[in-house]
């Protein structure tokens, strides 16, 4: 990825996906990290999930086996999830609604979106298989294919990330001490390095490793959320909006 | 365009038995060994999210794709229903519905 990308744009057209399709869920994740959406989870169940949908990726992407998509059905609701690093896509729907329409939301979604997260080929379109072959199907009609009628003109912001590896661990680097600043300022110095390496650690994020510029803001929102008192929460998340805007003008 | 390369197997009691398409050992075992990753992870995922029981999952990949589904009540003569399809990508939902 030579370019990051303001993500709000895709963010709200994800929400109102789920809203006018009907789904019980969306989410889209970032190399590991969720970069928003709208779930019925809790924090926790949301970070589970994205851990476990992490897991399912390195599964394949141990044996390096490229996996475009996995459907999961449970007894009370269903999963969707598209997988094209450095992104994954979930939807989550209940049974009265058919998988194939799920699945070419989804793929709708990341096809509008394809520029814009640059999005390989391979995950947009698959065809479908029936017991007499495989056979391409629009299996929504034109009416419905419609119904969409949100934020398609929307801007994305397009900004150039480093050049180089070393570059965006440097970025990273000064990143995570003025974010440790920041927090120092309602916890010890000692404790709010420990708090964001115990993030980081419940992220999959290793020692040595870093998190690219497009993942500083929602990582600061989740470490802005742990804070309790609102006041404080208000006045770090101003603070840390600054501090993210310097990095991603 | 036609799939050639896949396999229909029924999983009872552990055993994987080929009821349609490729029925090589071979076919069986990487069917057997992906399905219980897969399960596991699935099972794994629905922890998180509060489910409990893992219905049917279904994989697309770059070149192929694995599905299974369990049995619905005793009346099905199986634990398991399963398919994997080698060279060609086919979407998942049509997978699991060529078991359903």
């Amino acid at each position: 990825m030579t370019d990051t990308v303001s993500y709000d744009a895709v963010i709200k057209s994800l929400r109102m996906m789920k809203r006018v399709r009907n789904l019980h869920g969306a989410i889209l994740i970032h190399e590991g990290i969720p970069l928003g959406g709208d779930t019925i989870l809790t924090d926790a169940g949301n970070d589970g999930f994205v851990r476990e949908v992490n897991a399912l990726s390195s599964l394949y992407r141990n044996s390096r086996e490229k996996v475009g998509r996995v459907l999961v059905e449970f007894d009370g609701g269903n999963i969707m999830i598209f997988l094209s690093d450095p992104f994954a896509l979930a939807l989550f729907f209940g049974s009265g609604v058919a998988s194939e329409k799920v699945e070419k939301y989804g793929e709708e979604f990341l096809e509008k979106w394809a520029d814009a997260l640059q999005l390989e080929d391979s995950v947009l379109s698959l065809p479908l298989m029936t017991e007499k072959g495989l056979k391409e199907t629009n299996i929504l009609d034109d009416e419905e294919s419609a119904e969409v009628t949100d934020d398609h003109e929307e801007s994305v912001e397009v900004e150039a990330e480093p050049d180089s590896e070393d570059d965006a661990g440097a970025l990273w680097d000064d990143f995570r001490v003025r974010t440790e600043n920041l927090f120092s300022k309602v916890l010890g110095r000692a404790q709010a390095k420990r708090f964001i390496e115990r993030e980081l650690t419940a992220l999959g994020v290793e020692k040595g490793n870093h998190l690219s510029v497009s993942q500083f803001r929602p990582f600061g929102e989740r470490l802005i959320k742990r804070v309790k008192d609102r006041t404080v929460k208000k006045q770090l998340e101003l603070e840390l909006v600054s501090l993210v805007g310097e990095f991603t003008k | 365009m036609t799939i050639k390369n896949y396999s229909v197997v029924e999983i009872r009691n552990d055993s994987v038995k080929s009821v349609a398409g490729d029925s090589s050992e071979r076919i069986r075992s990487r069917f057997a060994r992906e399905a219980e990753s897969l399960q596991e992870r699935a099972m794994l995922i629905g922890k998180a999210i509060g489910m409990t029981a893992v219905v049917s999952v279904a994989v697309s990949k770059e070149k192929g794709g694995i599905a299974f589904r369990f049995a619905r009540d005793s009346g099905e003569d199986f634990d398991a229903k399963g398919i994997l399809v080698e060279g060609d990508s086919p979407n998942v939902s049509s997978l699991l519905k060529v078991l359903k």
